[in-house]
């Protein structure tokens, strides 16, 4: 035995002794293609998604004609670790010259630590030709001022398989009792109606809120900004409204994998999914051809109460040490330019924040023609309208009552949500 | 007899229940991305793995990430288990004063939480010019390698008899010599070992790859791969699991090459 | 620590060799600093200073951008705070689990590979799993125990009744089939070091046993077992470290959810500082881990030390 292996023992000590130094020459200290030294020509930005590059590249090219520079994104792949770097980062000159961000309450977290650069100039501007819809202004604002500019607007909606509609002889609804008779028509065909699941954490929100807004608009808007109470009867209502479609099996499991959710549509194995219209291509992607999917806005749960739709849009704000300040304020000035956005949301398939920028994807026009036809009142999305640790608190909270969503457990949920929701806002007026 | 049969049931069971995972993770890696149906499969539908091999590899630019993965690995496990091998030696063998301090110096570094390194460590590497160079994940790595690789070395180097030193300081070798030409080669098994856990520990990290880098071209093969991985991507559990496989090669031809290897050298130095 | 004893080393190493009329003892005490340092210098600058910075950072109020020395209130806080209490329990759960499954299966294993049938080939069955990434793992680990997974397929496909509450979802159930999910993919490594410490075992020692009458269990526990000792320190070592400090596969698999029901203090760390931005929590959570890792380990590893 030792024989055998002598020749390849003695190789191997010599490989790893004479491969260790190797490596620390080949390991240079130099840094990589992404974060060396930056070229003057271009701005850097960055973000957690990583599908979105080819996107950042396209407008980046229109950017460069109008402004001269071009966009480097950089990302994250990890939601949580990209958001300790933008803050490890914000304040020092390491920081990229584009962040990525969300608006709401957590543009304002990033915003009053004085980290961002004002953009009130950039926006009034683009307002004033008709970029952007200038109602939007608070929450992209901290203070009065404006601390980002919109990277996209999507609406939430509930995509749904058409063949499986098709197959159950049902069409999309447009009252919520419509709604309740095509689950039911679903469910005894052997589909599950409603995707849902508390498995990828703020998921356990989407459904809350959806039902939630539908039932009371202004009671949601009320909830979120800590001026109504989670144990009011609004929310008890919708609660139950929850519990009891649960109790009627309309939902998937909920730990189902959120990442399984495009194919669960496309196999028809669920009918209809409530999500952003930023997952569009996904469901393209998943195997759903033309056609073969649409939208619809979920219809208010009394006929009597006023359209709403929830709105969700994420932001790109300009650092204040950013290393090529100006040019990244003047790359925000045309971000919103129709020539930009044209490419930038037809790669990332959703619609732009600019209403000048129309779209060609059936979907995404389905939506927009339902928009412009029923007016509905814009809410922000559950996840940027109240201050972030009461969300991702909130959601734990939501996420265990959808592991047990019976009657019983209605009170205790939103009893915990409430006294979450005391402690946060304070901390929140603390300015903690 | 009963007593064998028992025996054997049991080890087998146990393997079924072990191999049963391994085969969802081939069968479900094999299914093309777009027969995918929300749910595992138990048997193949289609062979997708190559289709899905091609969209792993072209999104998430995997094979840079291996090249990387692979000059961390090794550079870090091989400084890291020379470092304990020397510190192994100076605690048991040389007459140190305190081997127990400098014991829980060292080991101290394997019992802390890692996530707590993340943000000073990024700071740090920011402001020394570190953060997403080569040099920079190299010594992170190797830091973190060196309790282990410390503790196992330690512990073997105890076995030896002391009558083997003292007789090797009788004949006037000084300690350099003494631990290049007699504990090195006692203790080569157990750091071949530490080599390949330390080698397997390295590649699988996903925690720094993910915070100290950002470039492709220093990205770690996890980093890489947490790119398709993950809700906002569009491709489905079986394009991450045959990227999974692939990116897992090379651990487990470390595995099965060295560990043979290691095994039959221990025997023979004995 | 670092700080203190880094200049001590330097300045070692910059002394000119010794001559040969120094006493011995402390021209070799000096020279064991070359040996030490490169471990010391890596350990200490890269992971205990940061340390040391996270035992100030969880006397603050901190929120990534601004910091508040406030004493001892994260502590405070944390012993009024419920999750705390069931992540503490948690992550005793994954210690005693981490303990008896992969050590007990893992020298099952190993002490049974060489004498059931094809089991010099099936060991690699539980080998293979270690080179695994986490990622692969909780994939896997997802796929089989979500409501529609594999698991519930195949007991619903056995005409049994699948579980309605979910694997995954309700406490302690989805701590302990995490437990298996991850002694699935730690077996491997305490199946090669077991193996190791079977085949340094000296053939003299186990036939002598067998000369003496002992044979199947008995020459196990009697002769085989207390020879596998220094290999079980490290094992069982290791099994405390990273028990304590399983992260991966609970936050791939249910993010500690659902509503904390599984979390450990290494996730409920990780919650505070990067999901909460509540860096000072985070950091006092650290510490308290950190220390009960150290206490645990110590306590173990006090006696075997003294007695390797």
């Amino acid at each position: 035995m030792y024989r055998r292996y002598g020749v390849k023992r003695r190789s191997l000590v010599t490989a790893v002794a004479a491969g260790t130094p190797a490596a620390i020459v080949l390991a240079s200290c130099s840094q990589g293609s992404s974060s060396g030294g930056q070229d003057a020509g271009v701005v850097t930005l960055n973000g957690d998604r990583a599908d979105f590059t080819d996107a950042y590249e396209l407008a980046g090219a229109e950017l460069e004609k109008i402004t001269g520079y071009a966009i480097e994104p950089r990302n994250v792949p990890s939601t949580e670790n990209y958001q300790q770097v933008v803050r490890s980062s914000l304040q020092t000159s390491s920081t990229t010259d584009l962040v990525k961000w969300w608006n709401g309450y957590r543009l304002q977290d990033l915003a009053r630590s004085g980290g961002l650069a004002d953009l009130s100039g950039q926006w009034d501007s683009a307002a004033e030709k008709g970029w952007v819809n200038p109602e939007t202004r608070d929450s992209f604002s901290y203070d009065g001022k404006v601390y980002g500019i919109p990277m996209y607007k999507s609406y939430w909606v509930i995509f749904y398989n058409r063949l499986v509609f098709d197959e159950v002889g049902i069409a999309a609804p447009t009252t919520w009792d419509e709604f309740e008779d095509n689950n039911a028509k679903l469910r005894d065909a052997g589909v599950t109606p409603l995707f849902a699941t508390q498995e990828a954490g703020w998921t356990s929100s989407i459904w809350f809120a959806e039902i939630l807004s539908k039932l009371d608009p202004q009671f949601y808007t009320d909830l979120t900004a800590g001026e109504a109470k989670y144990t009011d009867a609004t929310a008890q209502e919708a609660m139950r409204i929850w519990a009891g479609m649960y109790a009627e099996g309309y939902f998937t499991a909920a730990d189902v994998a959120w990442d399984s959710e495009p194919s669960l549509l496309a196999s028809g194995e669920v009918a209809q999914v409530p999500m952003g219209t930023w997952r569009n291509g996904t469901f393209a992607e998943a195997g759903l051809g033309e056609g073969e999917y649409s939208a619809f806005l979920l219809p208010p749960f009394d006929p009597a109460t006023a359209p709403s739709v929830i709105v969700e849009s994420g932001s790109i704000s300009v650092a204040e040490k950013a290393p090529n300040k100006e040019a990244a304020l003047e790359t925000m000035a045309n971000w919103l330019d129709p020539a930009v956005q044209r490419p930038w949301v037809e790669n990332i398939k959703d619609t732009s924040a600019n209403p000048q920028v129309t779209t060609d994807d059936p979907v995404l026009e389905t939506v927009l023609e339902a928009v412009s036809e029923q007016e509905p009142t814009e809410l922000v999305r559950y996840w940027e309208a109240s201050p972030p640790a009461l969300i991702e608190g909130g959601v734990q909270h939501l996420g265990a009552f959808m592991a047990d969503p019976t009657e019983s457990n209605i009170m205790p949920t939103l009893e915990n949500l409430q006294s979450l929701a005391d402690d946060e806002w304070a901390r929140w007026d603390a300015g903690s | 007899m009963t007593l064998r049969i028992i025996r054997n049931v049991l080890f087998y069971a146990l393997a079924v229940v072990w191999a049963l995972p391994l085969y969802l993770l081939v069968v479900n890696a094999l299914t093309h991305a777009a027969n995918y149906g929300g749910a595992p499969s138990w048997v193949p539908k289609g062979f997708g793995f190559f289709d899905n091999l091609a969209t792993a590899w072209a999104e998430s630019q995997l094979g840079y990430g291996m090249l990387n993965s692979l000059l961390y690995s090794s550079a870090s496990a091989g400084i890291a288990v020379l470092a304990a091998g020397m510190a192994g030696f100076a605690v048991v063998v040389m007459p140190t004063k305190r081997p127990t301090l400098w014991f829980w110096l060292i080991y101290l570094g394997t019992l802390l939480p890692l996530q707590i390194f993340l943000a000073p460590l990024f700071s740090s590497y920011v402001s020394t010019g570190m953060y997403d160079t080569n040099l920079g994940m190299i010594l992170i790595y190797s830091a973190i390698c060196v309790p282990f690789a410390f503790f196992i070395v330690r512990n073997y180097l105890t076995t030896i008899p002391p009558e083997i030193p003292e007789a090797a300081k009788l004949d006037g070798a000084g300690w350099a010599r003494m631990f290049r030409s007699i504990h090195l080669p006692l203790i080569r098994s157990s750091l071949f070992a530490a080599f390949i856990f330390q080698f397997t520990w390295v590649w699988n990290d996903l925690l720094f790859g993910i915070t100290l880098t950002t470039s492709p071209d220093r990205r770690p093969v996890m980093a890489a791969l947490a790119e398709i991985d993950g809700g906002f991507s569009s491709f489905g559990p079986p394009v991450v699991l045959a990227a999974a496989i692939v990116a897992s090669l090379p651990t487990i031809v470390l595995f099965l090459t060295c560990q043979r290897f290691f095994v039959s050298s221990l025997r023979a130095a004995r | 620590m670092t700080l203190l004893e880094k200049p001590r080393a330097e300045a070692g190493e910059d002394r000119p060799r010794p001559r040969p009329g120094l006493p011995l003892s402390t021209r070799d005490r000096l020279s064991a600093i070359p040996f030490l340092i490169g471990a010391v210098a890596l350990v200490g600058a890269l992971l205990l200073v940061p340390f040391i910075a996270t035992v100030y950072q969880s006397l603050t109020r901190d929120n990534g951008f601004t910091s508040t020395f406030i004493g001892f209130e994260n502590y405070l806080n944390l012993l009024e705070n419920p999750t705390f209490g069931r992540s503490v329990l948690n992550t005793l759960m994954w210690t005693v689990g981490t303990l008896i499954l992969p050590v007990g299966v893992g020298l099952l294993i190993a002490v049974l590979t060489n004498s059931v049938p094809g089991g010099r080939w099936l060991k690699y069955v539980f080998v293979l799993p270690y080179a695994l990434s986490g990622t692969a793992t909780a994939v896997i680990w997802g796929f089989i125990l979500r409501s529609d997974g594999a698991l519930n397929q195949a007991i619903e496909f056995f005409g049994g009744e699948a579980s309605t509450s979910g694997w995954l979802l309700s406490w302690p159930t989805n701590t302990i089939v995490m437990i298996v999910a991850s002694t699935w993919q730690a077996t491997g490594v305490t199946v090669i070091l077991f193996m190791i410490g079977l085949q340094a075992i000296p053939k003299e020692v186990v036939q002598a046993g067998e000369l003496d009458g002992a044979s199947g269990p008995r020459l196990f526990w009697h002769i085989i077992l207390p020879q596998l000792r220094p290999v079980t320190v490290v094992v069982i070592g290791m099994s405390i470290a990273n028990s304590l400090r399983v992260f991966d596969l609970i936050w791939l698999l249910t993010k500690g959810g659902p509503g904390a029901s599984s979390e450990t203090l290494a996730v409920t760390m990780y919650r505070q500082t990067f999901i909460l931005s509540d860096y000072g929590t985070g950091a006092a959570v650290a510490v308290v881990l950190s220390v009960i890792i150290v206490g645990a380990s110590w306590f173990y590893l006090r006696h075997q030390l003294k007695r390797g």
